[in-house]
C-alpha cells in the first residue's frame, strides 16, 4: 500500500497531511536532536558522580590528557559500566512500553502495569533459588540461561494478564487492574523466596528493587546486542503498528496480519523488558513514563503517532528518566547513595505519581454500568447465620490456640496452663512472653481490616474497594516509617496518630482525585493501586536509606508482619476496635441502604453525606490502628467481606460480623504459618494474605468482565 | 570500630594502605572477588590488593556467631596476619 493512504487515514486530526513533507519533518528531527543532547548532558553529569573522590575536574584533566591512572581506571572500570548499564536500561524499557501501549491501545500499559517486570523477577529469583540456572562456567550461556528463564517468566506474566482481562479491548482499566494485581502477587511470591531461600538468593534482594550497579561491563555487553536486535525488530514493525492503531478492522482490511503482528510485538516488547530485568533488576515504571513524557512534551510534534518517529523519541525518553533518577538521587543525598538506594526505586516514586495522573482522567470506553456491585450473596435463615458463626468462632478459638502452641519453640496446652498461672521456667516464660503480643496483634488487625473493608465496599459501593487497594494502608505506613525514622523512639501513640492522620489524607486524596463528577469504580481503585505503588516505594526509601540494617522494620513495613510486636503496639487497635465497630455496627441499616444506590436512601430519610463521611472515617482509623500494629496488610479486607456475604448474604448486621471473625482467623493462620513452617526465620504475614488475596480480586475481576459481556 | 556498610568497586579506592588485609567469606559458592574483580582495573589496582593481602576465608566460619566462631575467626585472623 502507498504511505499517502496511511497517512491520509491516520492524520484524521491533521488534515493538511498532503503539505510539503519535508518542512513537516523538521520539528521531528529538532526533537530527536534536543532529545539526543540532553542524554549526552546527562551522561556526562552521570559520569561526575560516584563513590571514589573522583569529580568533575578530574575528568576534565583527564580529557584534555593530564590527570593519574586512578582517575582512568575509575572511569572505565565503574562509572561507564554504570552508565552503559542506565542507557541500556532505558532504551529497552522506553521501546517495550510505547510498543506495549501501542498494542494494548492504552496509555497505562507497560512492562510494569502487565506484570512482566514482576513475572521476568519472580522467575530469575526462582531459578536462583532452586539451582535451575546452567552455571556452566561460560559467562555467554550463563548470561542466554538467565535471559531465557526471564523472558519465559515475564511471558507468561504478560500471557495471564492479557487472558484475564480479554485483550483489554472491552475496559482499557480492567486490564491494568489485572496486571498490577498479579504484578503484586508476584512480587510476594519473589519476597517469599528471597526469605525461604536467603542462602541462595544473597545479592538478588538489593537487586529486586533494579539498581545499576555494576561489577564489570560484561553485563552490558551480553545484553546489548538482544536489545539492539529487539529495537530493530520494532522499528520494522513500525509501519503495521502504525496502521493497528486505527482498530483491529481497520488494519486487517488495509492487509495487516493484525494477530501475527500483534503477537510479534509482544514477544518483541516482552524481550526488551526481561532483557532490561536481568542487567539491573525491575527498574520500575520507566516503561510507563518514557512514553507518557513523549506525548506531553511532543504535543506539538506532527507524526508523533508514527512509531518510526515515537518508538527512537520514547527511548531517548526512557534513558533521560532513567539518568536524572540515578543523578538526582546522588546529587542529593552523596555518592554512596547511589550503592545503597535502587535506582528503581526513585523512577517508582516517580511512575506511581505519573500512573495516579493518568489514570485521574481516565474513563472506560464502554462505561460498565455496574449493577449494586456487592452482589446479594446467599440469603440464609437466622438457623444457618448462626451455625456459619458458631463453626467460625470454634475456628478462630483453635486458631487462637495453634497460634499460641506453634512457632520456633512449640510448646504443649500444659505450658500455657502454667505460664497464665505463673509457674514455667524462664526460658518458656520468655518464648511465650514474646509470642502472645503477636498472637493478639494477628487477630486484632485481622478484624479491624476485614470490617473497614466491608464498610469501604458499602460505601463506595465497589466490589473491588478495599483499605489497602485504596491506597489507605501504604499511606498509614508512609507516615509511620516517616515517623519512626525521624523520631526512632517515638511512642505507640505517636505513632498511631500519625498514621491515622496519613490514612485521612490519603483517603481524602484517593477519594477527591477519583471523583469527577462521579466515581468510576476502577478509576478509584486504578489511583488507588497507584498510591499503594508510591507508598510502598516511599517506604522502600526510607528503610534502605536511613535504616537498611533494621530487619524488624523492614519486614514490617515492607510485607505487614507481627514480628517484634509488643502489649503496647495492641492498646490503640484494641480501642479502636471497641470505639469505632458498634459505630459502624449502629450503622448496619444505612449500609444496607448505601449498598443500593443513591436515591434510596435519600428518599428512605437517611442523611447520605453525614453517614458516608463518618463511616469512612471510621474506616480510616481502623485501618490506620491496624497498620500500626502489623505494618501494611493487604487484600484482606477484599477478601473477608467478599466470603461473608458468600456465606450468609449482604444484610451488614450479618456480614460485619462474620466478616470480622474470618479476617481474624486469616491473618491468625497466615502468622501462625509464617512463624512456623522456616522457623526461626519469618514469613511475613502480608506476603501469604497477598497470595490468598490476588487470586481472588483477579475472580472477580473476571466475574464482572463475564457480567459486562452478558 | 565496626559496622554494616555496603559499596561499590570504585568505593573501595578510598582505602590506600597497603598494610590493609582484606578479608572475605564466601561460603555461598559464589566467589566474587576471584571470579567477578579479577581482571577490574580499579581492583587489581587497590594498594592491599597488589600487595597480596586478600584472604578468602575459610569456609564456614559464621561472622555473626558466638564464642566458637569468635574463636575460629581469631584463628583465620592469625594465620593472615603471621603468613
Amino acid at each position: 500500500m502507498s504511505p499517502h493512504t496511511t497517512s491520509r487515514l491516520a492524520g484524521r486530526s491533521e488534515p493538511d497531511t498532503r503539505a510539503n513533507p519535508t518542512v513537516r519533518l523538521v520539528p521531528a528531527a529538532v526533537a530527536l536532536v534536543l532529545g539526543g543532547v540532553s542524554v549526552l548532558l546527562l551522561s556526562s553529569v552521570h559520569l561526575t558522580q560516584g563513590t571514589a573522590d573522583v569529580g568533575t575536574l578530574d575528568l576534565v584533566r583527564l580529557a584534555l590528557g593530564g590527570g593519574d591512572e586512578g582517575v582512568a581506571r575509575v572511569l572505565v572500570a565503574s562509572r561507564l559500566p554504570r552508565l552503559l548499564a542506565g542507557i541500556t536500561v532505558g532504551v529497552a524499557l522506553g521501546v517495550a512500553g510505547a510498543v506495549l501501549q501501542s498494542i494494548a491501545r492504552n496509555s497505562l500499559a507497560s512492562p510494569d502495569t502487565l506484570a512482566v517486570n514482576a513475572g521476568a523477577h519472580l522467575a530469575v529469583v526462582l531459578s536462583a533459588a532452586f539451582g535451575l540456572s546452567l552455571a556452566t562456567g561460560l559467562p555467554l550461556l550463563d548470561g542466554i540461561g538467565t535471559l531465557s528463564v526471564a523472558f519465559t517468566g515475564g511471558l507468561a506474566a504478560a500471557g495471564l494478564v492479557l487472558l484475564l482481562s480479554a485483550g483489554g479491548d472491552a475496559a482499557p482499566t480492567r486490564l491494568i487492574l489485572a496486571g498490577a494485581a498479579i504484578a503484586l502477587s508476584l512480587n510476594a511470591l519473589t519476597m517469599l523466596f528471597l526469605v525461604l531461600k536467603e542462602q541462595e538468593t544473597v545479592g538478588l534482594f538489593a537487586w529486586g528493587s533494579g539498581s545499576l550497579v555494576q561489577i564489570d561491563l560484561d553485563a552490558v555487553t551480553r545484553t546489548a546486542p538482544v536489545i539492539t536486535l529487539a529495537v530493530a525488530g520494532c522499528l520494522l514493525l513500525a509501519r503495521r503498528l502504525d496502521i493497528l492503531t486505527l482498530g483491529d478492522d481497520t488494519a486487517s482490511v488495509l492487509g495487516v496480519p493484525v494477530r501475527r503482528t500483534r503477537l510479534l510485538a509482544t514477544l518483541l516488547a516482552v524481550l526488551l523488558a526481561t532483557s532490561a530485568v536481568t542487567l539491573a533488576g525491575p527498574i520500575g515504571f520507566v516503561g510507563l513514563c518514557a512514553p507518557a513524557i513523549v506525548r506531553l512534551l511532543g504535543a506539538r510534534i506532527p507524526h508523533l503517532h508514527r512509531h518510526r518517529l515515537l518508538l527512537p523519541l520514547s527511548a531517548l525518553a526512557g534513558v533521560l528518566v532513567v539518568l536524572a533518577a540515578d543523578i538526582a538521587v546522588r546529587a542529593v543525598m552523596g555518592g554512596q547513595a547511589g550503592v545503597d538506594i535502587p535506582t528503581g526505586v526513585i523512577t517508582t516514586i516517580a511512575g506511581a505519581v505519573l500512573l495516579v495522573w493518568l489514570a485521574r482522567g481516565y474513563r472506560d470506553s464502554a462505561p460498565a454500568r455496574q449493577p449494586p456491585a456487592t452482589h446479594a450473596g446467599t440469603v440464609r435463615g437466622r438457623r444457618a447465620v448462626a451455625v456459619v458463626i458458631t463453626v467460625l468462632s470454634a475456628l478462630l478459638g483453635g486458631a487462637f490456640v495453634a497460634a499460641m502452641l506453634l512457632g520456633d519453640t512449640s510448646v504443649l496446652t500444659g505450658d500455657i496452663v502454667n505460664w497464665l498461672r505463673g509457674s514455667t521456667g524462664p526460658s518458656l516464660t520468655f518464648v511465650l512472653d514474646q509470642r502472645y503480643p503477636r498472637v493478639l496483634a494477628a487477630l486484632l488487625a485481622g478484624t479491624a481490616l476485614a470490617v473497614a473493608g466491608s464498610a469501604v465496599q458499602a460505601v463506595c459501593r465497589n466490589p473491588l474497594a478495599e483499605p489497602g487497594l485504596l491506597g489507605i494502608t501504604a499511606g498509614a505506613g508512609v507516615g509511620a516509617v516517616a515517623l519512626i525514622t525521624l523520631i526512632p523512639l517515638a511512642g505507640v501513640w505517636t505513632m498511631s496518630g500519625v498514621a491515622g492522620g496519613c490514612a485521612l489524607l490519603t483517603f481524602a486524596a484517593v477519594y477527591g482525585m477519583a471523583w469527577r463528577g462521579g466515581l468510576d469504580s476502577h478509576r478509584l481503585v486504578l489511583i488507588g493501586i497507584g498510591i499503594w505503588m508510591g507508598g510502598n516505594g516511599v517506604i522502600t526509601f526510607l528503610i534502605v536509606a536511613f535504616d537498611p540494617w533494621n530487619t524488624a522494620k523492614a519486614l514490617t513495613w515492607l510485607s505487614g508482619s507481627t514480628y517484634g510486636r509488643t502489649p503496647a503496639h495492641l492498646v490503640p487497635v484494641a480501642i479502636a476496635l471497641v470505639l469505632l465497630v458498634p459505630l459502624i455496627a449502629l450503622a448496619h441499616r444505612e449500609l444496607d441502604l448505601l449498598g443500593l444506590d443513591d436515591d434510596t436512601p435519600r428518599v428512605l430519610g437517611v442523611r447520605l453525606e453525614r453517614t458516608r463521611l463518618v463511616v469512612l472515617g471510621a474506616t480510616a482509623l481502623l485501618t490506620a490502628a491496624a497498620v500500626a500494629a502489623v505494618g501494611v496488610i493487604g487484600f484482606v479486607g477484599l477478601v473477608a467481606p467478599h466470603m461473608a456475604r458468600a456465606l450468609v448474604g449482604s444484610r451488614h448486621s450479618r456480614a460485619i460480623p462474620v466478616a470480622a471473625l474470618l479476617g481474624a482467623l486469616l491473618i491468625s493462620l497466615a502468622d501462625t504459618l509464617g512463624r512456623t513452617v522456616i522457623a526461626p526465620a519469618q514469613v511475613p504475614a502480608g506476603l501469604l494474605t497477598a497470595m490468598i488475596g490476588t487470586p481472588y480480586f483477579v475472580w472477580l475481576l473476571w466475574r464482572s468482565r463475564a457480567r459486562a459481556a452478558g | 570500630m565496626w559496622g554494616l556498610g555496603q559499596t561499590d568497586v570504585e568505593g573501595l579506592t578510598t582505602i590506600t594502605d597497603d598494610n590493609v588485609r582484606f578479608l572475605y567469606s564466601a561460603s555461598d559458592g559464589t566467589d566474587v572477588f576471584a571470579d567477578g574483580l579479577r581482571d577490574n582495573p580499579i581492583w587489581k589496582s587497590l594498594p592491599s590488593v597488589r600487595a597480596g593481602h586478600v584472604h578468602r576465608m575459610t569456609d564456614g566460619i559464621w561472622t555473626f556467631g558466638g564464642p566458637a566462631s569468635s574463636e575460629q575467626f581469631l584463628d583465620e585472623l592469625v594465620s593472615v596476619f603471621t603468613s
